[in-house]
């Protein structure tokens, strides 16, 4: 395949912007608002082993550190004062909800007994229980949050009824052979691809309503990771690298048994939530795995491979990323080790700029 | 010896009276007992060394948190944070005081005057999701639906709502002063009857006009039914005006007639006090009788003119549509559910009044004579005023 590579600078209108940094942290997994008003972000402090999550306002820069509350519900007014888990080193994973249930967000967070939980922003634990819980995925009808859950095994994808929290969540797969990961819905929230990670590889399995049985999607060996269900609901973008173990590529495939996954761009760096789609379906935004060129952004038109825009926004070392519509703009997130300007570069920040027009 | 042993047991009888205390609280909170629990933490918060002990006033938070007493809660959280004798004890109440402060602020719902009666209807523009959350207003809901005096003070958690018909937005920590008029605080459908308002009235009225001129000021008595709705109060009413007049033969005769119905539509000055004005424009179908003409015989019997040379004159009753304008005003208690009221009504109107075409006149032997009225005879116009004091029943 060969590409036709394209230059697009950022015009001054679109100015890209500095929204932030935390000292001794590299920035990452910058998370959009599905109304483009907010903005999440964590903090990954390697050398504490700490991750910190913030959410706030992009335009004003106000960001506020996310953090599981304490409340104490009937039992607690009568069991011991001073007993609560205390939280732990890293909160993350924050998923917004459509803005059809305002704007609220689930996260995940460990606590001082190693355990991991879900928990509702600004709320309490969402079904505890002893076993890691992570990866939530709130469904675009805003009635359902899928997550993936070790209480009853090795990582099964279990169901949260929004309009029922208080319920158990309902298993959603149980297969004992592999655990069930980076869940991501259909736009029409009937269908969930997740990765089956097995000692065979990681691929591609596709839930085609929440009654049924899974099926396959993909099947080589290695790994194909974090699915990404198009806006318009007609494609599967994921990264994958049976073609070589040191380096990931991106591919689509029509989430129906059977497609055969069409590749979009070879060394792209996986993005934490999975490839980023343009709104429109039309495009994927990715960063570029070449360090020669310091890891430019690039956007790849999905109808024509062929056709590849790198993105000069002016940010290098480019990480993880995120796109999202906003007030008729297409506004991008991404964390970079700087500007091109810039005499030091060291930790990741985070910026924000709009998406230029695309070929 | 004997000393210390005595403070001892002094010491040790506080301390039993605080542990007391607390765990009588918790018995109550099993059982669901909210203002006993509260009462028994009180107490033991009233005590020295209760009044330092971080359960105690963690507790305290937590059971006015569930008695709907935020403010109340964020308070005591904050004392727990204060006296928190370790990191664990310290995490938890400082963690309950920012859920507290983060998630909750208040609305302030200020009536049209102090002490008004009315009710509250509130709903969430995004249903709460969270079950605790989703819990409290279900509480709240319960305290809410019953009639209450305004103003109040909610706390609310942060969002959207709409709020007696409007929207208000709940920030946290911060507290939003809405105003909310009598009609909307009044409530909807069969609710809104029990803010109906009957009205009965006694006074005088008079209509003045070179046509009606010889009718004399009559009793008034007036009956009506005032609603609020949408906003304004809609108003329908009966009145009955018997009526005195002057005959060309200088005599007094009088009519029962004097009928009317109507309706009026107003509002209800804001600002007022316990005093109700209101100021009000109406229509009513009126009988106004003693309208005079002069006839003339036409062989069959009388042609009747406005005026002009007169064989017989004769006096008929009319029917008028009459626009009005109308200021009530009236003193109600509306702290109470059922209330009396006092008040008057001053009316100024204008009556567009149409005789009978034809009928028959009675002489003083009773004789009757036939008559009719020439169509440029027919119509007539009056201006009238009515004052009237009046009494009220509001429920």
């Amino acid at each position: 395949m060969t590409a036709l590579v394209l230059f697009v600078s950022l015009a001054s209108a679109q100015a890209l912007r500095e929204l932030g940094s935390r000292d001794g942290a590299n920035l990452q997994a910058p998370s959009w608002s599905p109304d483009g008003k907010k903005l999440a972000y964590e903090a990954n402090y390697h050398e504490k082993q700490i991750v910190e999550l913030y959410q706030g306002d992009p335009k004003t820069g106000s960001f506020m550190k996310v953090m599981p509350a304490v409340r104490p519900g009937a039992s607690a007014m009568t069991s011991g004062f001073g007993s609560a888990a205390k939280p732990g080193a890293v909160v993350d994973d924050l998923e917004w909800s459509p803005a059809s249930v305002g704007t609220r967000f689930v996260y995940a967070a460990s606590n001082d007994l190693q355990d991991y939980d879900l928990y509702l922003g600004g709320g309490s634990a969402l079904a505890p229980s002893p076993g890691a819980d992570g990866g939530p995925r709130w469904s675009p009808d805003g009635r359902w949050v899928v997550f993936t859950s070790a209480r009853t095994g090795q990582g099964d994808l279990y169901l949260l009824d929004v309009q029922a929290l208080e319920q158990p969540p309902r298993r959603l797969s149980d297969d004992p052979t592999a655990s069930e990961l980076f869940p991501s819905w259909s736009s029409d929230s009937s269908k969930i691809v997740y990765v089956g990670h097995s000692a065979n590889g990681d691929n591609l399995w596709l839930l085609p309503n929440l009654t049924e049985k899974a099926v396959r999607l993909t099947d080589w060996d290695r790994s194909q990771l974090r699915p990404s269900y198009a806006p318009d609901g007609s494609r599967v973008a994921f990264y994958a690298n049976h073609d070589d173990v040191g380096r990931f590529d991106l591919y689509v495939v029509e989430p129906r048994p059977g497609a055969v996954p069409t590749l979009l761009a070879k060394g792209v760096k996986p993005n934490a939530t999975g490839p980023s789609w343009t709104p429109d379906s039309s495009h994927i935004v990715f960063v570029s795995d070449d360090d020669e060129k310091l890891d430019p952004i690039a956007a790849v038109r999905v109808a024509d491979p062929t056709k590849v825009a790198i993105l000069e926004l002016g940010t290098v070392g480019n990480g993880d990323l995120d796109v999202a519509m906003s007030d008729g703009r297409v506004q991008l997130a991404v964390v970079a080790q700087g500007k091109k300007i810039d005499r030091e570069r060291s930790f990741d920040r985070l910026f924000v700029a709009d998406l230029p027009a695309l070929p | 010896m004997i000393a210390s042993m005595l403070m001892l047991w002094a010491e040790d009888a506080r301390a039993d009276d605080v542990a007391g205390h607390v765990s009588q609280a918790k018995f109550f909170l099993k059982k669901g007992w909210y203002p006993d629990a509260l009462k028994e933490l009180e107490g033991a918060a009233a005590l020295p060394d209760g009044a330092i002990d971080p359960e105690v006033w963690y507790l305290i938070a937590t059971v006015r948190y569930a008695l709907l007493d935020v403010a109340g809660a964020s308070d005591a959280a904050e004392r727990a944070q204060t006296f928190a004798r370790d990191d664990d004890q310290l995490y938890q109440a400082a963690s309950y005081a920012q859920f507290l402060r983060e998630q909750f602020g208040e609305v302030e719902v200020v009536p049209p005057y102090p002490g008004f009666a009315g009710k509250l209807d509130l709903e969430p523009v995004f249903p709460p999701i969270d079950p605790e959350l989703r819990a409290f207003l279900g509480r709240l809901d319960a305290k809410t639906s019953k009639k209450r005096t305004f103003p109040v003070v909610l706390s609310l958690p942060i969002g959207d709502y709409q709020l007696n018909g409007e929207p208000v937005t709940v920030v946290a920590g911060e507290r939003v002063s809405v105003t909310r008029s009598s009609s909307q605080l009044a409530g909807s459908g069969f609710a809104n009857a029990q803010l109906a308002k009957f009205e009965l009235g006694v006074g005088f009225a008079n209509w003045f006009g070179p046509q009606v001129a010889n009718l004399q000021p009559s009793v008034s008595l007036h009956g009506a039914v005032t609603q609020p709705f949408a906003g304004l109060l809609a108003g329908v009413f009966v009145d009955w005006a018997p009526t005195w007049y002057d005959s060309a033969q200088g005599q007094i005769l009088f009519s029962s007639e004097g009928w009317s119905v109507g309706a009026r539509l107003g509002y209800e000055l804001a600002n007022s006090g316990a005093l109700v004005i209101r100021p009000s424009l109406g229509w009513r179908l009126t009988q106004i009788p003693g309208v005079e003409r002069s006839c003339l015989s036409n062989g069959d019997g009388f042609t009747c003119t406005n005026d002009g040379p007169a064989e017989l004159i004769v006096y008929g009753t009319g029917l008028a549509n009459v626009a009005l304008a109308e200021l009530s005003i009236d003193y109600i208690d509306r702290s109470r559910k059922r209330t009396l009221g006092i008040g008057v009504k001053v009316i100024g109107e204008e009556a567009f009044g149409r005789l009978p075409d034809h009928g028959v006149a009675r002489l003083r032997d009773g004789q009757g004579v036939d008559f009719v009225l020439a169509d440029d005879a027919r119509g007539f116009t009056a201006t009238g005023f009515r004052f009237m004091p009046n009494v009220s029943i509001a429920f």
